[in-house]
């Protein structure tokens, strides 16, 4: 296994541009997911990574060595389509132990390998079975197992879970990450479901326009995005978002009940406030009047798949979501008091980057009396 | 107006049954079948077990499967099946070779130079009629005036060859006409059989490191295997009933060297006007005919039972 690494890494189709100038590094043994919307470039930069494009420009090193000339078949790297490829007419067994029938490798040292990734997902029934005549999740599994058995240096999986649907795929997705567990593998994994990087990855990656905006350890990039745009895009539904510089005064003004004062202050201090962004599980509900909190008008209420209540709520001139179990289904047009705790709250530069307040405080010559005046246009 | 309140289709409210409607669309593709198909091949059975000459003037006589008989004990026809067999198998299998070799060629080499103009130039000799073009190499073969045998005198030493007057080269070079102008429609085949193949399957091949071979037998073969065996069943229909190339190059001849069934056919009805004769042979060869059709047949249910699964 190696590391992967790469740098101003470009691509184009056409007029559009794929990867503007991408750089990072995927660690030896772990498990990197890229998220990110359709049309973002994670499944570009996958293919480059893997040979399957040729970049424009950049470079692509393993563990130190120069790939990004290399064809696909002399990079060493395993693949996961989203669509299950298995050969034809070939056993699940054979299918696995295709692409390792070579002349340095003997028959026992195939067995072995192709059996323990049997073993791992639970292929080891289906082994002399056509792989064609499986369902989509084993078929799947059977790509899977084929990719990693030849132990390549990275494996690429590209959407491996899409295709397959329902139970095959909870299935699967358990399989896939007692697999990943167990090997400790250099693993690239591709998506846009953020259950699915959630579970599986160590590092994730989240991109947008051919830009990574953000690597961390999923926790990190939850709780404190440094963009904004990782902060709306992660969480189902993503971050509310204020933007004050957009917003008339006197309606900025009627918002700040949900600030508690300390952060009003704070915030007031900022000169070059593009947006506050706060995630709908930290915004805090009370049914009865609380002093201080701004009041909202509930406008819609739903119970969400994971038992939550969702609740979208108009403060004052703008609307709040809040997500918490334990919430009745409040009905249309009750009243609640919203306020967030001012460790949930983030605050954005007018170019989307991650604000740290106090910093930014120091900038200004001095700081505005509390709650006087609203935030600054920019 | 019914139950639901949709207006009813026209022909219900004119009092025809569905089944009636049905009927009325169906009847006139059956009629022309009928008037074009049915009744004539009929009538060629009927012909077959008469001895009738339309030049004579004699009523036709009725022989039973006298026709069939001599047909069978005639050594004639037995050569001239296996002079077709020879015709269709190489025929056959050189356009298959090389149409294989040419078309992987095009679709493996997408970035190569002149691609299309290539592509364009190897598909026009297809759009020429069979008659065009065995005119047309008759004259390239011409002993005196012709190109190929300038060269054959060029560059061996030897006299200008008569290759279409000797019967020992006739049928190789009639072949040669064949090949030139099918080997396009096999590489097309080829070029369509290997675009049937999933990308992400020749990408996980290529990411699999599997060899040229693992290639064919497991990813090229298993996608393109169907087109490429209509091809070939086409082909082989097509150039076992080959007319028009022939007649038009040798006319079966120089003595019965391309003697190919259909020659033999056309002569038997239309200068010997023995019809009897030639409707017996017309119904033999139709009979090859339909069993190269079921043997696509078979392949095509094959491929519909796995398209299920």
């Amino acid at each position: 296994m190696a590391n992967v690494e790469f740098t101003n890494l470009v691509k184009q189709y056409g007029a559009t541009t794929a990867l503007k100038a991408v750089s990072g590094v995927f660690q030896d043994g772990l498990v990197t997911c890229m998220l990110g919307p359709s049309g973002c470039g994670k499944t570009t930069l996958l293919r480059t990574i893997a040979g399957l494009e040729q970049q424009d420009s950049g470079t692509i090193h393993f563990d130190g060595r120069a790939v990004e000339q290399l064809p696909v078949s002399a990079r060493n790297v395993g693949m996961v389509f989203q669509a299950p490829v298995v050969y034809r007419g070939l056993s699940v067994f054979d299918n696995i132990a295709l692409p390792m029938r070579r002349a340095q490798v003997s028959d026992s040292e195939i067995r072995k390998a192709v059996d323990e990734v049997l073993d791992l997902l639970d292929l080891g029934p289906l082994a002399a079975m056509v792989a064609d005549g499986l369902n989509a999740g084993d078929r799947q599994k059977v790509a899977i197992a084929r990719a990693v058995a030849r132990r390549p240096r990275v494996l690429l999986l590209d959407e491996p879970l899409t295709n397959v649907s329902g139970h095959e795929r909870a299935v699967l997705k358990r399989s896939l990450k007692r697999l990943l567990t167990h090997r400790r593998d250099t693993v690239v994994y591709v998506t846009h479901d953020q259950s699915e990087a959630m579970t599986l990855a160590d590092v994730m990656v989240v991109m947008q326009n051919g830009v990574i905006m953000q690597q961390g350890a999923p926790r990190d990039l939850y709780e404190k995005p440094e963009d904004e745009f990782v902060g709306w895009f992660l969480g189902a539904p993503g971050m509310n978002f204020l933007y004050p510089a957009k917003e008339r005064a006197e309606v900025w003004m009627r918002a700040e009940g949900l600030w508690e004062p300390d952060l009003r202050a704070r915030m007031a201090g900022v000169r070059t406030m593009g947006s506050i962004g706060f995630r709908p599980e930290y915004v805090r509900v009370a049914l009865t009047p609380q002093p201080g909190w701004s009041e909202a008008i509930v406008q819609h209420a739903a119970l969400t798949t994971l038992g939550q209540i969702l609740v979208t709520a108009q403060a004052g001139p703008t609307t709040v979501v809040a997500k918490h179990a334990g919430l009745p289904l409040l009905s249309q047009g009750s009243r609640v008091w919203l306020r967030v705790p001012s460790e949930h709250v983030h605050c954005f530069a007018p170019d989307g980057k991650r604000l740290d307040l106090d910093a930014a405080a120091d900038d200004e010559a001095e700081p505005e009396p509390v709650g006087s005046r609203p935030m600054r246009r920019v | 107006m019914n139950d639901d309140g949709m207006p009813r289709p026209r022909h219900m409210r004119q009092g025809l049954s569905l089944k009636a409607f049905a009927w009325m669309l169906i009847i006139p593709v059956l009629a022309f079948f009928a008037i074009w198909n049915v009744v004539p091949f009929l009538w060629l059975l009927g012909l077959s077990f008469y001895r009738y000459y339309p030049t004579f003037g004699q009523p036709p006589k009725f022989l039973g499967l006298g026709n069939y008989i001599s047909l069978m004990n005639d050594p004639n026809v037995w050569e001239r099946i296996g002079t077709t067999f020879l015709f269709m198998v190489s025929a056959v299998g050189i356009e298959t070779g090389l149409g294989l070799v040419l078309g992987f060629v095009f679709w493996s080499r997408r970035a190569l130079w002149g691609r299309r103009l290539a592509l364009t130039l190897l598909f026009s000799p297809m759009v020429l009629a069979p008659v065009a073009a065995g005119t047309f190499f008759r004259l390239i073969y011409d002993p005196l005036y012709g190109v190929v045998p300038y060269y054959i005198h060029m560059l061996f030493g030897v006299p200008k060859p008569n290759l279409l007057g000797n019967s020992h080269t006739a049928m190789w070079a009639v072949l040669a006409t064949d090949v030139w102008m099918w080997t396009p429609f096999m590489t097309m085949m080829t070029i369509a059989a290997l675009g049937a193949i999933p990308k992400s399957v020749l990408e996980a091949a290529s990411v699999d490191r599997l060899k040229f071979w693992q290639r064919v037998r497991y990813v090229m073969w298993p996608y393109g295997k169907f087109i490429l065996l209509l091809g070939v069943i086409l082909r082989t229909i097509d150039a076992f009933k080959t007319y028009g190339l022939i007649s038009a190059m040798t006319a079966g001849g120089p003595g019965n060297a391309t003697d190919v069934l259909s020659i033999t056919l056309y002569r038997e009805g239309f200068v010997s006007f023995d019809m009897g004769t030639g409707s017996a042979l017309a119904l033999f060869t139709l009979f090859i005919a339909v069993a190269f059709t079921s043997v696509y047949l078979y392949f095509l249910k094959n491929r519909e039972s796995e398209a299920v699964s």
